[in-house]
């Protein structure tokens, strides 16, 4: 009963418009893998069926996390952290369950189901940064005492990400991790300065590696002559077939191979291809939607963890999307990160879905209905004293 | 410090927020730049890689006999690709391929190898191979679909209908000659191509233009089937009998130039065409001229007639059997004295026709030669017709009238003189012989031959009627009595030429060619046939040799057509001597030995023609009354019994096809696709009973084709 009445109370704006990213991703991941699933497993809805299974199981753990305090999951932070940092280094040992996928280390395959092990870090990270970065406020004008440390905690878990080699997810990983320092309010100077610093180990560590580079350079060369790759080529030959309104559910052509990953990271192309400039725009925009929901939770939140917790996972979600589409488009390189909600991948939907559900659950506790009930500003300071001794 | 906790955020989420709207509306931008501004120079480039242009074959026409029997069809078959980029181990792969297809591994292993890409392994196996292959899912096989040219009748009529490469191009015969006409015209497409390049993998779409292709018409020819089998069994019989090399028979409608039957021997298959001598796919009936011999004694002496040099009772002196003349010495078979025109014809005697051409004027011989046909084609249509040779006046030496009195110093083919024998046997006309005798589509008809076609009037009617008498002579009295058919008057002359011998120093004694033409009956001929056995080692002349096959060939002809067909008197063939008659049971649908307990409780002989063990027709038909120990004739084949194939999901003609390939007959309700047969395949059905096709036209344009 109590459950009930506090779904009763769930942030519905955001619950809308993941549930119509989620029909959208479902009928794309229908359309554009039937066929390569017919070809490869003899039966067109093998994906779907999947899909549907992984979707049904996030919309539990959705539920699951909207109901659970968010701060039970603060409290085990470090123990994620360590765990996803100890799933990481797996990946790099010879096990059987570990095989490289075209030459990089990103799946443990449990035979039934597989997942990246960055799915989880990622949100790991999050959470321990939330936590660390709230407990830890009033030593972070500390360069190295206080923000160095918060860096290291970060790079810690990215560098096996990046070694694996998963460029792109590193990268948004790094860039979710800034967003955090940024609304933790870390002095610009210092992000500036360490920000560079790593831009420049960054493009070292792309001369280091041909396969990133040649991925890196065929967008420059792109971006210059407008001559773009395979990939980025049969995108763009997507979404311009789509044009006001696309050819229709189901009548792309360019999921007959042509398209690769068209259910996975260049999914947003056949959304252009079928549904058209409106289709694409209303994902966008329902992203844009997430975002601001999200960044209104934070600011609602009834603590500085809860603030930096929701901050950290809409920036996560938003970059996902929105440098999804940047690829799907032709103007970032293509990095391989599929769009939330809407792309083929169970661990990364169950994941994405569970930190809706933390997102709302940090929504419940500051909304003002919940506040209400227990005395908001007693509550409210109840909740400011920090749950961690140091 | 911190700021309030109250105002926490502040200007920080306004930039944050004003970077993913910038983000935003950069993206909206590009979307609307590719969907809107770059839409057609990106649908350009995806036109080029999603359209295919496909050639859609046509179907070959059928090439049917006169009573629409099919002998050249087309039934589905399976062609075997390897694209040797995809087979890892060829050794196991050729292994597997040599089990199910037959051939040696090595030959598959040697084309695995050959070259890298799309390699040809066969074509037109059976389906029931291509789907044994496609259950041991060996990587890199393909199947494509495709047509198979059968021939249903087998070696019978294989000269006339030739045969058509694995590309699909008529070679010889008709097929070669109407290759135009059953080709058809290819169709093309466009279609979706998929992007995995593993296989080539089409899609149909409905917005994409389809051009059908047109089939090809079916070509119906002259050829009776059943004349064709009599004929060319009979052909071989005399050849083995002979021991001959080859020999030709064309067998003609003298009054409508129409080619009913046409052989040579030795035959092949045109389902297999390459496993046997290229000189077996030749028709010797039109490519191989010869000195005709003592048969072309029919053209001297209609020209002798004609201009009245001669009246049949003129006599001329036959010198005794020897006569010495211009450094030459002609000799008679046996010595002769005097005799008149028509014995000299009976007799064929040589001294006797030369005499007479002596007296004729040069010039009106070689016109009356002409005139026959000599010396040029007939114009049927095959392909590969030798002219034959005639020599003009001019070239003529003072020997050559008496050369070419009894046949040599000139060549023709069998089938020119069959045509002459025609002109004799309609009162006077040379018609152009005829194989084609309709092309239809479908059930339409495209055109029809005119009934017939008159080359020119050769000699009076009146003269014909003589010749008539004089060939009936040379049958009942002369040197064609093994012609003879009880109660039927038939018209011939035999022929016994030398070959030229092999180092063209003059003629040989030992290699004889050896022939006969006649017609039948004498009044309203129904039947010209002129039977060539070339080099027969036991016994030479014409009159021994090739006369009997003509005899055995009208017979069982007469048998098969009934003595009413060619105003038979009827007791003269079923002597009633018993006053009792027997009716005939029924005996088709039995096998050999019910039938046979049948006959002899009916008290009737049987004759029997054909190797199978059911008997498929008999003559006459039953309940015809017959005297006691009178003959029936049963032609048996191999199984009465057919096991009906699976159409369902066929076009109706493919499906007609196919059942036609094993006998059976349809009957058809609707239009396009069958989708039920009844009774259903593997259902073993009488040879009298049918099958019944529903049919629906159903156009699935998302069913995958793969090509």
């Amino acid at each position: 009963m109590k459950a009930v009445k506090k779904l009763a109370h769930i942030d519905f704006v955001l619950l809308v418009c993941v549930l119509v990213l989620l029909i959208i991703g479902t009928m794309m991941v229908y359309t554009s893998s039937s066929y390569r699933a017919e070809m490869n497993y003899g039966d067109s809805e093998h994906f779907l069926t999947r899909q549907l299974v992984r979707l049904v199981l996030g919309i539990a753990a959705m539920l699951l996390f909207a109901l659970i305090d968010y701060r039970r999951w603060l409290v085990y932070a470090p123990l994620f952290y360590v765990v996803s940092l100890a799933l990481l280094v797996v990946l790099f040992t010879s096990m059987p369950f570990v095989s490289p996928v075209h030459g990089s280390r990103r799946w443990i395959q449990l035979g039934f189901f597989s997942f990246q092990p960055s799915d989880l870090a990622r949100y790991a990270l999050i959470l321990v940064l939330a936590r660390a970065l709230y407990s830890e406020r009033d030593s972070l004008d500390d360069f190295w005492r206080g923000f160095g440390k918060m860096l290291v905690i970060s790079l810690v878990i990215i560098a096996p990400i990046l070694v694996e080699p998963d460029l792109g997810t590193a990268v948004i990983l790094l860039m979710v991790v800034y967003a955090m320092f940024f609304f933790a309010e870390v002095r610009i100077t210092y992000l500036l300065a360490s920000g560079l610093t790593l831009v420049s180990f960054a493009l070292f560590f792309i001369k280091l590696h041909r396969y990133q580079s040649t991925r890196i350079d065929s967008w420059i060369v792109a971006l210059n002559t407008g001559q773009a790759g395979w990939q980025v080529k049969q995108s763009l030959i997507s979404l311009a077939e789509g044009g006001w309104f696309g050819n229709g559910l189901g009548n792309s052509r360019q999921k007959y191979m042509f398209l690769p990953e068209a259910h996975k990271d260049f999914i947003f192309s056949i959304v252009g291809e079928e549904m058209g400039f409106i289709g694409t725009v209303v994902v966008l925009f329902l992203f844009l939607v997430i975002i601001y929901r999200g960044m209104r939770i934070a600011i609602q939140a009834p603590n500085g963890y809860g603030r930096l917790l929701a901050a950290g996972l809409t920036v996560s979600l938003g970059l996902y999307a929105f440098i999804n589409a940047g690829v799907a488009v032709g103007v970032l390189p293509t990095t391989g990160i599929p769009m939330p909600f809407v792309s083929y991948g169970g661990t990364a939907l169950v994941m994405n879905l569970a930190a809706i559900g933390l997102l709302m659950n940090i929504a419940l506790q500051g909304s003002r209905s919940n506040a209400n009930a227990v005395a908001w500003r007693t509550y409210r300071q109840r909740l400011n004293r920090p749950i961690f001794t140091r | 410090m911190r700021q309030s906790e109250e105002n926490r955020l502040g200007w920080r989420v306004v930039a944050f927020h004003s970077a993913v709207l910038v983000a935003f509306i950069l993206l909206v931008a590009r979307l609307a730049y590719i969907q809107f501004l770059e839409k057609e120079s990106l649908e350009l480039i995806a036109d080029q890689q999603y359209k295919c242009e496909v050639k859609l074959s046509p179907q070959r026409g059928l090439i049917l006999d006169r009573h629409l029997r099919p002998l050249a069809m087309n039934i589905p078959a399976v062609s075997i690709m390897a694209n040797t980029r995809e087979i890892a181990d060829k050794v196991h792969t050729s292994r597997v391929l040599s089990q199910i297809l037959g051939q040696p591994a090595s030959h598959f292993l040697l084309r695995l190898q050959s070259q890298s890409g799309w390699v040809a392994l066969a074509w037109n196996v059976s389906p029931e191979m291509g789907a044994r292959l496609a259950k041991t899912g060996l990587p890199g096989i393909q199947l494509q679909d495709s047509w198979a040219r059968s021939y249903p009748k087998g070696r019978i009529g294989s000269q006339v209908l030739g045969f058509v490469s694995v590309e699909g191009k008529g070679l010889g015969g008709i097929e070669g000659s109407c290759d135009a006409l059953l080709r058809g015209k290819p169709g093309k497409a466009i279609m979706q191509k998929l992007a995995t390049g593993k296989t080539a993998q089409l899609f149909e779409r409905p917005e994409y233009p389809k051009i059908s292709p047109i089939d090809g018409s079916d070509v119906v020819l002259t050829i009776d089937c059943f004349y064709q089998s009599i004929v060319e069994r009979n052909l071989q019989q005399a050849i083995a009998e002979t021991e001959a090399d080859s020999g030709a028979v064309v067998v003609m409608d003298p009054f409508s130039g129409e080619i009913l039957a046409m052989a040579s021997a030795p035959n092949y298959d045109p389902n297999r065409p390459s496993d046997f001598h290229p000189s077996s796919h030749r028709m010797r009936a039109i490519s191989d001229q010869y000195e005709p011999g003592s048969t072309f004694k029919l053209v001297l002496v209609s020209a002798a007639l004609d201009i009245d040099l001669k009246r049949p009772e003129d006599e001329v002196f036959c010198e005794n059997g020897k006569f010495e003349i211009m450094n030459e010495t002609l000799h008679d078979t046996s010595p002769y004295g005097r005799l008149s025109l028509a014995d000299v014809l009976a007799k064929s005697s040589n001294i006797g026709a030369a005499k007479t051409a002596l007296e004729m004027d040069k010039a009106k011989f070689y016109r009356y030669a002409r005139d026959f046909g000599f010396g040029v084609r007939t114009g049927v249509e095959l392909p590969g017709e030798a002219d034959g040779v005639l020599k003009p006046v001019s070239q003529w030496s003072g020997y050559t009238p008496i050369a070419m009195a009894i046949g040599y110093e000139i060549a023709a083919t069998p089938l020119q003189m069959c045509t002459m024998l025609c002109t004799i046997a309609n009162g006077g006309l040379l018609l152009k012989p005829t194989l084609v005798r309709q092309v239809r589509q479908g059930e339409q008809v495209l055109s029809n031959r005119a009934p017939r076609e008159v080359v020119r009037y050769v000699i009076k009617k009146h003269t014909a009627m003589t010749m008539k008498d004089l060939m009936q002579r040379v049958v009942e009295v002369g040197t064609g009595r093994k012609a003879q058919i009880p109660g039927l008057q038939v018209c011939g002359k035999t022929g016994t030429s030398r070959m030229v011998r092999r180092d063209g120093n003059g003629y040989s004694r030992t290699n004889y060619v050896s022939s006969f033409g006649g017609f039948f009956p004498k009044e309203n001929p129904k039947i010209a046939i002129f039977v060539v056995i070339h080099n027969p080692r036991s016994g030479f002349y014409g009159g021994d040799v090739a006369a009997p096959c003509f005899r055995a060939i009208s017979e069982e002809l007469i048998y098969h057509e009934g003595s009413d067909y060619f105003d038979l008197k009827k007791q003269d063939v079923v002597v009633a001597e018993n006053p009792v008659p027997v009716p005939v049971p029924v005996l088709i649908g039995f096998n050999r030995d019910v039938a046979r307990n049948a006959a002899i409780k009916a008290g009737l002989k049987i004759k029997w023609m054909g190797s199978g063990d059911i008997v498929i027709e008999q003559k006459p038909d039953p309940n015809t009354l017959l005297g006691l120990e009178d003959e029936v004739v049963l032609w048996t084949a191999e199984a009465d019994s057919r096991i009906v194939p699976n159409v369902e999901g066929l076009p109706i003609r493919n499906a007609l096809n196919l059942l036609a390939a094993n006998g059976i007959r349809a009957v058809v309700d609707g239009t396009g696709k069958v989708v039920k047969q009844q009774p259903f395949a593997g259902h073993e059905i009488k040879s009298d009973e049918q099958v019944l096709l529903r049919c629906e036209s159903s156009i699935d344009l998302k069913k995958l084709i793969i090509l």
